[in-house]
């Protein structure tokens, strides 16, 4: 039993390595900036809607605040470019603790009372957007109202001299969150989260400190979601708060989510895939508008016919092999 | 083992326990009996850290524990079968019955690990695999009853175990408690099913709009006439 779990897992594992390690050696052949650009968002994406749903998938907290992370991850970036001359490595550290930080203070506040449970909870989230873009707007050393030129800052650093540079930063960290939600879906702490989502009452009684545990995840989640800001600031080369801060953000990742499933780990990263790959294709139409109706159609359609999502709607049969896996692996 | 003194919970300005007092001593079961709404269930809550204390204390061994968390409950050796069993509908029997496990100490304990709960309900191995949510009643009870189990706990406490379930499902769950009882387990049975429940016990309580109105032996408390009456509420 165990030797079967052990080599489902070592088998995810190589996969999310394989997959990544695949994608980087690819770069140098994608030649057009547009492809590369379009990989850059497909793995940003993968990243958010597998943060996302770390934490609010698992417990079952809805959070719109993802995008605030982001945007917190992007901003600390830009300001760290602007104002220092560290290497990249420390930037993106700085964007995904800062984004921790701001998910550990706004947790342990919310979570402190069950009276913000539930609905409760994705308000606050949402109200803390607000506050967060009315911050960043007036404090000048982040951006103070006019936005943030972040192009130049990067010239002749490693990341900003080209896409394909910031493809594989975005792919390592897509495939690091994914190791992230592989760990949650195997483990004693993945286990408990679904037991908040469950019932946190008997998940109390259980022994399952359920306060620190949503304040933790809550906080891995933004910080996932602080890192994947990072590339971005250089690859929009201009940063204000109304193209970082967008409400579409939290919206497209709960789409996302919702649609891939979240019965298997990595039903996330199938929805993000889907969502981006299906928006694409949706550009030769020609009108924003018609597509994003076409989206919203195809959404609550796949809602309908297949209330698991995509990864809980294949035959058991296909994610056999998985399954003891996703079940937990401690004993 | 346990000792309940003086203990009030009011919800608001409503009084759901007006000082209660009751002892369980180390290996005996003891049923908490009453009808609906006299306070079974929030006597239960209270002991297991879910239901706020307004005065009062609860002792486990000595040690006053009315106002620890609910989640150190598994390290005091405390488990409980909830009211309506509870489990978590969207997980497998296996991953329920693991959550069991969860804390450090209920794992020290339960050194068998899963294979008690199997043991005891061998159709839960077979059934391992399918969701909480789609078996019967019967069968969910089991999975509860072997949750509480497998960190092998010094004190169980079972919370209606036979509600909303049919006659012959609740004739299979009180086997399994008197299988339990049997065992060196210490048992607090809260049940409404009265006669069930006094004639496994070794002791009962009998609670009557937040107070105990009456206890005795199981036998004295089945013979007695007073127990009808303040089932009733006519005390």
């Amino acid at each position: 039993m165990n030797a079967r779990i052990d080599r489902a897992l070592a088998g995810n594992v190589g996969g999310i390595v394989g997959c990544a390690v695949l994608a980087i050696a690819l770069v140098p052949t994608l030649g057009s900036d547009y492809v590369v650009a379009f990989g850059f968002q497909f793995v940003t994406w993968i990243a958010l809607a597998l943060s996302w749903s770390l934490f609010s998938g698992n417990s079952g907290y809805a959070s719109f605040g993802h995008g605030v992370f982001f945007g917190v991850g992007t901003y600390a970036t830009a300001a760290m470019l602007r104002h220092t001359d560290v290497p990249f490595v420390v930037v993106l550290v700085v964007a995904g603790v800062s984004a921790a930080v701001l998910a550990v203070i706004v947790g342990l506040a919310v979570f402190s009372s069950p009276r913000f449970a539930g609905d409760l909870f994705g308000l606050i989230t949402l109200a803390m957007a607000f506050i967060v873009i009315t911050v960043v707007s007036n404090l000048a050393f982040l951006d103070g109202g006019t936005g943030v030129f972040v192009r130049e800052q990067a010239v002749g650093s490693w990341i900003g001299s080209s896409t394909g540079n910031l493809f594989i930063v975005g792919t390592l960290i897509a495939a690091g969150t994914a190791l992230v939600a592989l760990a949650a879906s195997v483990s004693r702490w993945g286990a408990a989260l679904r037991s908040i989502r469950d019932d946190e009452g008997v998940a109390e009684s259980l022994g399952v400190p359920t306060y620190r545990y949503k304040v933790l995840t809550f906080a891995v989640s933004a910080g996932l979601a602080g890192l994947a800001g990072a590339p971005q600031a250089i690859f929009l080369g201009y940063v204000e708060v109304g193209a970082v801060f967008t409400l579409n953000i939290p919206l497209l990742v709960i789409m996302m989510t919702i649609l891939g499933g979240i019965t298997r780990w990595w039903g996330p990263l199938v929805g993000a895939a889907s969502v981006v790959v299906v928006r694409e294709l949706l550009l030769d139409i020609g009108s924003p508008e018609l597509s994003q109706i076409i989206l919203g159609a195809v959404f609550v359609l796949v809602i309908a016919l297949l209330p698991h999502g995509i990864s809980g709607s294949l035959p058991r049969s296909l994610t056999r092999r998985k399954a003891p896996a996703t079940e937990g692996a401690h004993r | 083992m346990l000792e309940v003194r003086d203990l009030v919970v009011n919800y608001g300005e409503a009084a759901a326990l007006r000082g209660v007092d009751m002892t369980v001593r180390s290996g005996e079961t003891v049923s908490l009996i009453g009808a609906n709404g006299a306070g079974k269930s929030t006597l239960v809550k209270a002991l297991m850290g879910m239901q706020p204390v307004t005065s009062g204390s609860v002792l486990l061994d000595g040690e006053d524990i009315s106002r620890r968390q609910a989640s150190d409950r598994p390290k005091l050796g405390m488990a409980i079968v909830p009211e309506g069993r509870r489990l978590f509908k969207d997980m497998s029997v296996k991953d329920n019955l693991r959550l069991g496990l969860h804390d450090a100490a209920a794992r020290r304990r339960g050194a068998d690990g899963l294979d008690l709960a199997y043991d005891l309900f061998p159709i839960l191995r077979k059934r391992s695999r399918q969701l909480c949510g789609t078996m019967s009643g019967g069968e969910q009870q089991m999975v509860a009853l072997g949750r509480a189990l497998v960190s092998r706990p010094r004190l169980l406490i079972l919370d209606e175990p036979s509600l909303g379930l049919a006659p012959i499902v609740v004739a299979q769950v009180f086997e399994v408690i008197e299988a339990v009882v049997a065992q060196d387990v210490t048992v607090l049975l809260a049940e409404q099913n009265m006669h069930r429940a006094l004639s496994l016990s070794d002791r009962g309580y009998v609670l009557a709009d937040g107070s105990v109105v009456l206890e005795g032996t199981g036998t004295e408390l089945l013979q007695s006439d007073r127990v009808r009456t303040a089932y009733l509420g006519e005390s």
